[in-house]
């Protein structure tokens, strides 16, 4: 009812906004890796931007603050857990915009086995382990092995996963041309139904008073 | 930047923006009648897209938001328009919040509808260039109106967030100058090419009793 080149002018809109690069919906991302007990991650903007000096809350599962700090240039922050366990961490720009994410205890697992078995292993495995013969060279490697290539392959996978999963994220975020025309065909369905209901009502209150 | 997630106001501040919100989109629906329709319509639609995408701008990035426009053009039906705009947005692509629908809704709809309340007779008095000025105010001063609104709920929540909210509304400034000159140009073309959507043609009363009787004689002769 307004300029009979309005619907037009929105699909341009539409098609001009879709076309032009960056086109994601406007929210705050968290994402987080667990690396041995250190718990590190970045917050960023779908669409490009890093939140940079914003307040970073970590809390245990009963909800207590264990760690209040800020991100760095690069949105990135980490702190170092004191036992495995679920966390959750906030990101809070202050000015509307939140997000959380959760770590669970398990994450932890490649890393207490690394962390904690490591200086031990080493110390009883010079003992017993350098008697034997032919073991002498291999000793404390083989009995490390196990939970460092554990824990390695842990790290390993982190990092080679990060770009992914930050990918996924982003894709996730992303506006589909086929969703907004949803959401468009959903509004004229509801404008019909009201100009539905109104004819009705006029109808039924018999001819127009 | 101006959807509000959830998990960052208090229940108070949810609970009074439900209610606010709860209150205009009533007087909005009653405001509607059938010639309405369509126009609510297809403004919630350009409100829907139009603040979905975000451009990065500076440290921000911001989006239009249309509060101006709607206010002008929708009065108090500016708040189920937004509403539904809203809501998609919040289902369809995780865009604000769903308890905060309220708070939004009133933080985008208010400043709008009480400037275009305001506005829309001085549109009559004046010339082209007037019109434009006037829009361009409207547009500027409902985006300022909405930053304050969600400052306040914001400050009102928790007090953590009073220093951080000269950000907020300073990140506000180059979005109100972007919908001032969207704001003022739209409404110098509505006003020359559909100016009974303002209020504007001095005859609107006449066309309604003379169509529609017509049209219902013919449904009784049938």
């Amino acid at each position: 009812m307004i300029g009979r080149s309005t619907p037009l002018a929105v699909i341009v809109w539409v098609a001009v906004g879709l076309a032009s690069a960056p086109v994601a919906a406007h929210s705050l991302k968290l994402f987080v890796t667990v690396d041995g007990m250190v718990v590190s991650g970045h917050g960023f903007f779908v669409g490009g931007g890093r939140p940079q000096g914003v307040v970073v809350k970590i809390r245990d599962a009963d909800g207590r603050d264990l760690h209040d700090g800020r991100t760095d240039a690069n949105g990135a922050f980490a702190w170092t857990a004191p036992a495995p366990a679920a966390y959750t961490v906030l990101l809070d720009t202050g000015d509307g915009h939140f997000t959380r994410a959760e770590v669970t205890a398990d994450r932890f697992v490649g890393a207490t086995s690394a962390s904690t078995p490591a200086p031990v292993a080493a110390a009883p495995a010079s003992g017993p382990e350098v008697a034997k013969p032919g073991a002498v060279a291999r000793g404390p490697d083989a009995i490390v092995s196990a939970a460092e290539i554990e824990a390695a392959v842990d790290r390993a996978l982190a990092r080679r996963l990060q770009p992914l999963v930050e990918a996924q994220e982003r894709s996730e975020a992303r506006l589909r041309f086929a969703d907004i025309m949803g959401g468009i065909g959903m509004i004229v369905g509801l404008a019909g139904l009201g100009a539905w209901g109104m004819a009705r009502r006029r109808e039924r209150e018999g001819p127009r008073a | 930047m101006a959807h509000i997630p959830d998990g960052v106001l208090s229940l108070p501040v949810l609970i009074g923006g439900g209610a606010l919100a709860a209150a205009g989109i009533g007087l909005g629906l009653r405001a509607i009648d059938e010639r309405d329709v369509p126009k609510t319509a297809i403004l919630a639609a350009l409100f829907f897209v139009g603040s979905l995408f975000s451009v990065p701008i500076g440290p921000s990035s911001i989006h239009l938001l249309l509060g101006g426009t709607m206010g002008l053009v929708l009065g108090v039906a500016t708040f189920p328009a937004v509403f539904v705009g809203l809501l998609l947005q919040a289902t369809m692509f995780g865009f604000g919040g769903i308890s905060t629908l309220g708070v939004d809704t009133v933080n985008m709809a208010l400043p709008g509808v009480v400037l275009g309340v305001l506005a829309r007779p001085l549109l009559g008095r004046v010339s082209t260039a007037g019109r434009v000025a006037i829009g361009a105010g409207v547009g500027a001063l409902a985006v300022a109106g909405t930053a304050g609104g969600m400052a306040l709920a914001l400050a009102l929540s928790s007090p953590d967030y009073v220093p951080s909210l000269g950000v907020v509304v300073a990140t506000q400034v180059p979005l109100a100058a972007i919908e001032a000159v969207v704001t003022g140009v739209l409404v110098a073309h509505l006003a020359r090419v559909k100016p009974e959507v303002l209020g504007l043609t001095a005859f609107e009363p006449a066309p309604l009793p003379v169509v529609v009787p017509a049209a219902e004689s013919i449904e009784v002769a049938s």
